[in-house]
């Protein structure tokens, strides 16, 4: 065997050292990983009742909560369904827009999979059917829609769009689908349509401008100009309801503005979420400042107000103020805490046989 | 006079403002029918469909913006354009955009 020289010898005890060096690193990140993989992925129960009618607080919490730990914090997260006994339309709506934007922004690894479906409750197991949650997350296992076949809800729901474009047709899409239930809108179908007109044209214009300024809004990321659109028909009691919602910067935020004097009211109780959406329904507020803009959400309350759609109502939830407008004119506000991180608008319209 | 039939020649599903609102917003109505009739001293009839209900933002660009964007008077406007629907609340909103749009 050949004897190596004292600079052979030197290079390789060198090249010893950096070997062993690099073991030890890779050692150190192998134990990292270790404990990362080890954090078991958690798990967010949905509450018994999952309805904006009933507690809309203890909806905005779970999806700030969800939001909070996938994005931010980067945990693996699941909802647990088994807990749930009722849905609201409005309340399944947000839930799959935000599972939506989680898949597809890649919060989630590889498809979704629905875990322990025979120990969902069978109400609202169908209600998801119909709503079409498992094709629009495109879940791996979705469940047969022969399961609706023996369904008896008088709640009709229509199957969730989604867009990112002012498509009008979406909503006659949806009306007719629910138009087999055999209930007819007469007068109200043209006020509502020029309402989701209006609605997704704000969606496109203005939700979506300036998120970067929001802080929140940097650590969860969103899909441009994206919305969320479904229905219902509640047979029982007469009436249609929509539902349009979007993950945007929300009404209250894109119209405060930061001056102390907004500040200081902000502090003294004026000026609350729930008084800036009502400011924006009263015409002529546009976060553009343009004279020309800002008529909606005026168009869409003089609508109700006006009696156009007959027993009908406008609720706003937007941020953390929530604001109910009645055919009566009655306006109704109210605070909403946690916030909701985007605009619901949930119209109710008395619907005939 | 020249006759635009928005479901007929335009779209089923008009809405939204601007062309990055969608295919049917009212910047590209004003621009594909309105502005080259207008341009010609034509007269314009605009046959609504009284089934749909079109929202503020895709009329006010549609019809304001013909003041705001191209530089019409309001009085030309209101002088070149028949309105045919029965909603005549909308018919007044469309003049208000027009004559709003005058000093904006």
């Amino acid at each position: 065997m050949n004897k190596l020289s004292i600079a052979e010898r030197l290079r390789h005890r060198r090249l010893l050292k950096i070997r062993n060096r690099r073991k030890d690193s890779q050692k150190a990140r192998g134990k990292k990983n270790h404990a990362i993989s080890k954090l078991a992925p958690l798990v967010i129960p949905l509450p018994e009742q999952f309805s904006f009618d009933l507690n809309p607080a203890r909806i905005t919490d779970v999806i700030n909560r969800f939001n909070h730990k996938a994005f931010v914090e980067k945990r693996d997260v699941y909802f647990d369904f088994k807990p749930l006994i009722d849905i609201g339309p409005a309340a399944a709506l947000v839930l799959a827009a935000e599972i939506d934007r989680w898949r597809k922004t890649n919060g989630s690894s590889g498809k979704l999979v629905a875990k322990h479906l025979k120990h969902w409750e069978r109400r609202v197991l169908v209600r998801l059917v119909r709503l079409g949650l498992f094709d629009l997350l495109e879940v791996v296992n979705k469940p047969s829609k022969s399961i609706c076949r023996d369904d008896v809800d008088k709640l009709h729901m229509a199957r969730f769009r989604t867009g990112r474009l002012v498509e009008a047709q979406k909503y006659k899409e949806i009306h007719d689908e629910l138009c087999e239930f055999g209930f007819d809108l007469s007068i109200a179908n043209k006020p509502l349509m020029a309402s989701v007109s209006e609605a997704l044209t704000n969606v496109t214009q203005h939700a979506y401008d300036s998120l970067g300024e929001y802080r929140y809004r940097s650590s969860v990321p969103f899909l441009k100009n994206q919305w969320w659109m479904s229905a219902s028909y509640d047979e029982e009691n007469g009436y249609f309801e929509l539902f349009i919602y979007d993950q945007g910067v929300t009404i209250p935020a894109s119209l405060r503005e930061k001056s102390l004097r907004q500040i200081i009211k902000k502090i003294q109780g004026f000026d609350t979420d729930a008084d800036l959406i009502e400011r924006a329904t009263q015409g002529g507020v546009s976060v553009t400042k343009q004279k020309h803009r800002g008529f909606g959400l005026q168009e869409m309350r003089r609508f109700v107000e006006e009696d156009k759609m007959p027993n009908s109502l406008l609720r706003i939830i937007s941020g953390g103020g929530i604001l109910e407008i009645k055919a009566n004119g009655m306006a109704k506000k109210s605070p909403l805490q946690p916030k909701l991180n985007g605009t619901l608008l949930h119209w109710r319209v008395g619907a005939t046989k | 006079m020249e006759i635009v039939d928005i479901k007929r020649d335009f779209s089923e599903w008009p809405g939204g403002r601007v062309e990055s609102d969608g295919k049917f917003s009212g910047e590209r109505f004003r621009k594909q029918f309105l502005v080259k009739y207008l341009r010609n001293d034509q007269i314009v009839k605009v046959i609504f469909d009284d089934d749909y209900g079109y929202g503020s933002s895709f009329l006010e660009e549609a019809f304001g913006g013909l003041v705001r964007v191209e530089g019409f008077t309001a009085q030309f406007v209101l002088d070149h354009l028949v309105l045919d629907t029965s909603d005549n609340f909308m018919k007044f909103g469309i003049r208000r955009y027009i004559t709003d749009a005058e000093g904006d």
